[in-house]
């Protein structure tokens, strides 16, 4: 039985938040998900600034789901910080936004995304695609050895 | 009182021997130095005799008062050769020298008595006259020459004799075709004629008069200024109106002044520039320079310089031609030019940002509507799933409703943004592989396909085209979708692609079993927003087939379709094959 895991999940829009833990629900998610609805505090929480600097209440999630569309420090921008510090870059970032843009596509896989989803409209798609996201990242995929903070 | 008019007559005769051996002299070119000589002393002679007025031949007219030649060249002579003359030693030392000299001389010489009888000829007048002298001496000129009737010569002749006034004339003489030059010389007792044959000097004359007057009718008719200078001290020796029209000097401005010194030349390197390639190369061509007027305007214009020998002097010709207006064209031209390449560019830059601010436009679209509908179509779903038990058949209805429109809206959404889209980019054609793609649409379909239990046949074998994978993967999906989704009621979709070749084009066709579309909206159904069936129906958005026909039409390709009510549509799409 894979021990309990981390999600941490980056998105600003609160309805797609509300939807999306409902969709957890749904699938009966057993792992921990923490929502953060900056790029700032995306940050914060992955080199434990802030009020995420107790690494022991707030250790690094296992798995990161991030919006692209964030209102001032974007997604790319928190994809690159973490892409580019020599140890956090090891964590799974999958990217997930509304967005099929080519140019948002291309931009993610250069700065080392390791997933790009796009976020049906359909609700049902989308417990469809989170259940897929736990079955492939949390179970079958095998992570970075310990990613330390 | 004989004896001394004999030597009256002797001495006479002498003196004018030595006067026409003098004019025989002077003419007679060919015997040099010797001739020269003879010439001088002969001269000397007779301007002794004459009192000094004869320096050259041609004032041989002057120098002849009548009584000079009087009573000369009658009978005496011919009586003198007839008789053998006496001992007396001037005219035997001079009779057949004077005859022999007479003979070698190249002009012809006759004399005739008043009546026009011959009464002497030398050789060269024999030759031009065809005639032996000795059978043509006591002849009369009107028997032996009656076509001579009427003519220049023959009328002079007998003016000549009239006034006793000499001249000289020249004329064709059609009789022989060619041209003469007679000095005839009268007196009392006769005529005295020189004659030479003319005709080579007189083509010649002719020649140079045709070529003087063209070179004339060139010099005055030109629209270009001609100037001539000579070589020698530069200066001007002729110039055209032209040039006095265009450059405001006139000729007496010019004549006799240095080229240079005119002040035409706004550049002096110009002129340093034009001189230097003459003294290279010997002519300069189209030499573009700017021209000085007299009142100081300054117009461009463009020169050519050639030598030419004039006299046998070396001169130059210029001709300068005046571009002025010419380059103020070019220039206007030019200017428009540019001006046109800026607003181009402009336009073009405006076209960019429209396009830009369009695709942003797009952007924006495709995230900010989205957004709300997910939230429309999650909430909705999540309350049909998990509150339905709380909901009355009114509400579970309504809200059934909801998820519907909702996810037509997307559909909506979706297709919009993808027409939008078509030719925002700029479309790189290359080779797609067709099957593969179609298979591919076929497989994302399945879920669907199997729903509806419709089926897809593929002919095999569909060849590559040129295209975009992007824009064919629009056409053949929505055709395929359409082909799926207008179907007759009970009976399962049918959906059969296959191809044809000619002439470097393939054409693929997309036949589905389906409802059919009427004639009279054939040519309605490739619009916007265009729908035959209403929305309960078959779930088309109207955008389906518009975003066919673009990216068809953005591929350079055709579309079109035939169909049969209750028997179904057949879409064709013929593109580009790749070749080879």
């Amino acid at each position: 039985m894979n021990p309990i895991a981390r999600i941490l999940m980056v998105e600003d829009n609160p309805m797609d938040v509300e939807l999306a833990l409902h969709a957890f629900r749904e699938i009966r998610l057993r792992h921990e998900i923490q929502v953060v609805t900056t790029g700032i505090e995306a940050l914060d929480a992955l080199f434990g600034h802030g009020e995420f600097a107790d690494r022991v209440r707030y250790p690094l999630p296992d798995l990161v789901l991030l919006d692209l569309n964030l209102p001032g420090v974007d997604g790319f921008d928190v994809l690159r910080r973490v892409k580019s510090t020599p140890v956090l870059k090891r964590l799974p970032i999958v990217i997930l936004t509304s967005s099929r843009e080519d140019g948002d596509r291309a931009l993610s896989y250069d700065m080392g995304a390791n997933s790009y989803l796009v976020k049906p409209i359909t609700f049902g798609d989308f417990v469809d695609v989170v259940h897929r996201i736990e079955r492939y990242w949390l179970s079958l995929n095998v992570g970075p050895p310990e990613v330390a903070g | 009182m004989e004896c001394e008019a004999n030597v009256a007559w002797a001495s006479a005769y002498a003196l004018l021997g030595l006067l026409c051996l003098a004019i025989l002299v002077t003419r007679w070119t060919p015997f040099g130095s010797r001739a020269l000589d003879l010439r001088s002393v002969l001269l000397s002679l007779a301007g002794c005799w004459f009192g000094r007025r004869a320096e050259r031949s041609n004032r041989v007219l002057a120098m002849m008062p009548a009584a000079a030649s009087a009573n000369v060249f009658s009978s005496p002579l011919s009586t003198c050769r007839a008789e053998r003359p006496p001992q007396g030693k001037p005219d035997t030392t001079l009779h057949r020298p004077l005859a022999e000299t007479l003979d070698r001389v190249n002009d012809g010489f006759v004399a005739f008595d008043p009546e026009m009888n011959y009464t002497f000829v030398n050789r060269r007048a024999g030759e031009l006259l065809g005639r032996n002298p000795e059978d043509l001496i006591g002849k009369n000129y009107w028997t032996e020459y009656p076509e001579a009737a009427g003519s220049t010569f023959a009328e002079a002749y007998l003016r000549a004799l009239e006034t006793l006034q000499p001249m000289v004339i020249e004329d064709y003489y059609a009789p022989f075709d060619r041209w003469f030059e007679n000095r005839i010389y009268p007196s009392e007792s006769g005529l005295s004629v020189f004659f030479s044959d003319i005709t080579d000097e007189k083509k010649l004359r002719e020649a140079l008069r045709q070529s003087e007057e063209k070179f004339r009718t060139v010099f005055e008719n030109s629209p270009d200024s001609i100037i001539v200078t000579r070589v020698s001290d530069g200066l001007t020796v002729e110039v055209n109106d032209r040039f006095s029209a265009l450059t405001g000097y006139a000729e007496e401005d010019a004549i006799g002044r240095r080229f240079d010194d005119l002040n035409l030349w706004a550049n002096p390197d110009d002129l340093r520039a034009v001189t230097g390639r003459l003294h290279e190369t010997g002519r300069v061509r189209d030499f573009e320079f700017e021209r000085k007027l007299k009142n100081g305007q300054i117009r461009n214009a463009q020169v050519s310089v050639a030598r030419c020998l004039i006299d046998g002097e070396p001169h130059l010709i210029w001709t300068v031609r005046d571009i002025h207006d010419r380059k103020l064209a070019e220039l206007a031209l030019q200017a428009a030019r540019d001006q046109l390449e800026r607003r181009v560019a402009k336009r073009t830059e405006e076209l960019e940002e429209a396009n830009d601010a369009m695709k942003a436009f797009v952007y924006s679209v495709s995230h900010d509507l989205r957004a709300p509908l997910r939230a429309i179509n999650g909430f909705a779903e999540i309350l049909a799933q998990s509150h339905r038990a709380d909901l009355d058949d009114e509400g579970q209805h309504f809200l059934d409703n909801i998820v519907q429109a909702s996810g037509r809206m997307r559909r909506l959404i979706d297709d919009l943004l993808a027409y939008a889209r078509l030719g925002t980019s700029a479309i790189r054609n290359e080779p797609v592989l067709v099957a593969d793609l179609i298979a591919e649409i076929v497989g994302e379909l399945r879920p669907r396909l199997d729903k509806l239990h419709a089926c897809v046949d593929i002919a095999a074998d569909l060849p590559p085209l040129i295209g975009n994978s992007t824009l064919l993967r629009g056409v053949f999906l929505n055709l395929i979708e359409n082909g799926v989704s207008y179907n007759r009621p009970e009976v399962p979709p049918r959906v059969e692609i296959g191809w044809t070749r000619d002439d470097g084009h393939v054409t693929i066709h997309v036949r589905d079993n389906g409802v059919g579309i009427p004639a009279e909206h054939m040519d309605k159904i490739f619009r916007v927003f265009q729908r035959l069936q209403s929305a309960d129906d078959h779930p088309g958005t109207g955008i389906g087939l518009a975003i066919v026909r673009r990216s068809v039409a953005l591929l350079g390709g055709d579309v079109w379709v035939e169909s049969q009510v209750g028997e179904g549509s057949t879409f064709f799409v013929r593109l580009t094959e790749v070749p080879g």
